[in-house]
């Protein structure tokens, strides 16, 4: 019988689907949270310091684009995956 | 309009063939490879319309780059303040030089900026290269006959792999030219720490050698024993040895203090050797997503008109792929930008580790 439940649940790949939007998901979240709170002490940085908003700026967006590359790397990750749904039946 | 009710979003950003550029296959063993778009065994070079972007950015880079070179050189002995393409040229690069490259690199800055404006300028003519539609407007304009003139040349993972291999060699390879200087002149090993200016040895410092007698004469070693002994040194200089024990300790303490430090020290290592490696993967990875990313987006959205068939859609649709595309403007300068700060970044610490 467990057999059969693990036949229901796992012979169509779509676990492989679910994996792949969950990891989406996760990804973006973590991603937004990071960039959020850099974003945030960011603007509290220039408000307190108006003459220090030049280097502050280039750091944040230094700082974004290093969050962002990971970011998208598990995004392709994700892509290939779920990319590989329609070829594994 | 059938065709393109059928759009694939992949299909925007995968590179199109053209033609073979090499009459034999290249076997590699495995079957395939999604990611570069190996299929069923044996590979065939093509000529994609990726390749075409790049040789069309290369030879745009090719073009422009010498004729603003050449109004600095036209200008004679009353430098005047420029003008025109050459104003945006010479922003660009004075803050490249003056605000990425100078606080990293210190005086080491005018050997790096041909590579690190080179790279700057061909990543960035690439990415926005891709912005502009060629493909579609030859695909109007040829009569619908000329399809895939055009694409993102950074979105392949070729190019940029290619750009990323260059950034590893720079990296690499001044690191252990700066060891091998020097090797040259003395100066290897010389630590300008606080013992230097008040004269005195520090007594809290980890160092075994002796304090030189005269810190302004250094003896070089020969160009020979300099060459082989300038890559294992580089390689030797990823880790320093964090707790190794000074002359004035104990045996049970300089036992354990050494065991922690060889231990520290492989794992420092390890770090290090693969962090020199991954860092330039990160690189090609980085600038490979923005691109695809972008794109991917932009094609998806798009093709939502032709999925739902409504012209309200369709409005919508465009309103959002506008203002998309100025974000994708954006990401393609910063991209560009954050390319040639890391690699100034990775440089800066491959010529001068103990900074």
């Amino acid at each position: 019988m467990v057999d059969l439940l693990a036949q229901a649940l796992f012979a169509d790949h779509g676990l492989m689907g679910l994996g792949a939007g969950l990891g989406a998901g996760i990804v973006t979240l973590g991603a937004a949270k990071g960039i959020g709170h850099l974003a945030g002490n960011s603007v509290e940085a220039i408000a307190r310091q108006p003459e220090a908003g030049g280097r502050v700026f280039t750091s944040m967006i230094i700082a974004a684009a290093l969050i962002e590359g990971f970011t998208f790397f598990a995004l392709i990750i994700c892509n290939s995956i779920a990319g590989e749904l329609g070829k594994v039946q | 309009m059938l065709m393109l009710a059928s759009h694939d979003p992949a299909e925007h950003v995968l590179p199109h063939r053209f033609f073979e550029l090499l009459p034999w296959n290249f076997n590699f063993g495995v079957k395939t490879i999604p990611i570069l778009n190996i299929d069923f065994g044996p590979a065939k070079f093509y000529f994609t319309n990726h390749m075409l972007m790049s040789l069309v950015a290369a030879v745009l880079c090719l073009f422009v780059l010498p004729r603003v070179a050449r109004a600095y050189a036209r200008m004679g002995p009353q430098p005047r303040a420029p003008r025109g393409m050459h104003n945006l040229f010479e922003a660009i690069l004075v803050f490249l030089r003056d605000s990425v490259a100078r606080p990293i690199l210190g005086h080491r800055t005018d050997a790096f900026m041909p590579l690190l404006w080179t790279l700057f300028f061909f990543i960035l003519f690439c990415n926005l290269l891709g912005m502009v539609p060629l493909d579609s407007i030859v695909y109007l304009v040829s009569g619908r006959k000329l399809e895939h003139i055009g694409g993102t040349a950074t979105g392949n993972l070729a190019l940029t792999g290619g750009l990323a291999i260059c950034a590893l060699f720079a990296i690499h390879i001044s690191g252990v030219r700066a060891v091998y200087q020097g090797l040259i002149e003395g100066t290897y090993g010389a630590h300008h720490d606080e013992s230097h200016a008040t004269g005195h040895a520090d007594p809290g410092a980890q160092h075994d050698y002796p304090p030189h007698p005269d810190p302004h004469y250094h003896v070089g070693s020969s160009p020979a024993a300099a060459a082989v002994w300038a890559v294992p040194l580089y390689i030797w200089n990823f880790a320093p040895h964090v707790f190794k024990p000074g002359p004035h300790v104990g045996a049970m303490t300089k036992v354990a203090m050494t065991v922690l430090d060889v231990g520290m020290w492989g794992v420092l290592f390890l770090l290090e050797f693969l962090g020199a490696l991954i860092k330039p993967f990160a690189l090609m990875i980085r600038l490979f997503a923005n691109m695809i990313a972008g794109h991917i987006v932009l094609a998806s959205i798009l093709s939502l008109t032709f999925i739902m068939g409504s012209y309200a859609v369709g409005v919508a649709s465009a309103l959002g792929c506008v203002v998309l595309s100025l974000l994708e403007l954006l990401v393609a300068l910063l991209q560009a930008y954050i390319f040639t700060f890391l690699t100034a970044l990775f440089i800066g610490a491959a010529v001068a580790p103990e900074h």
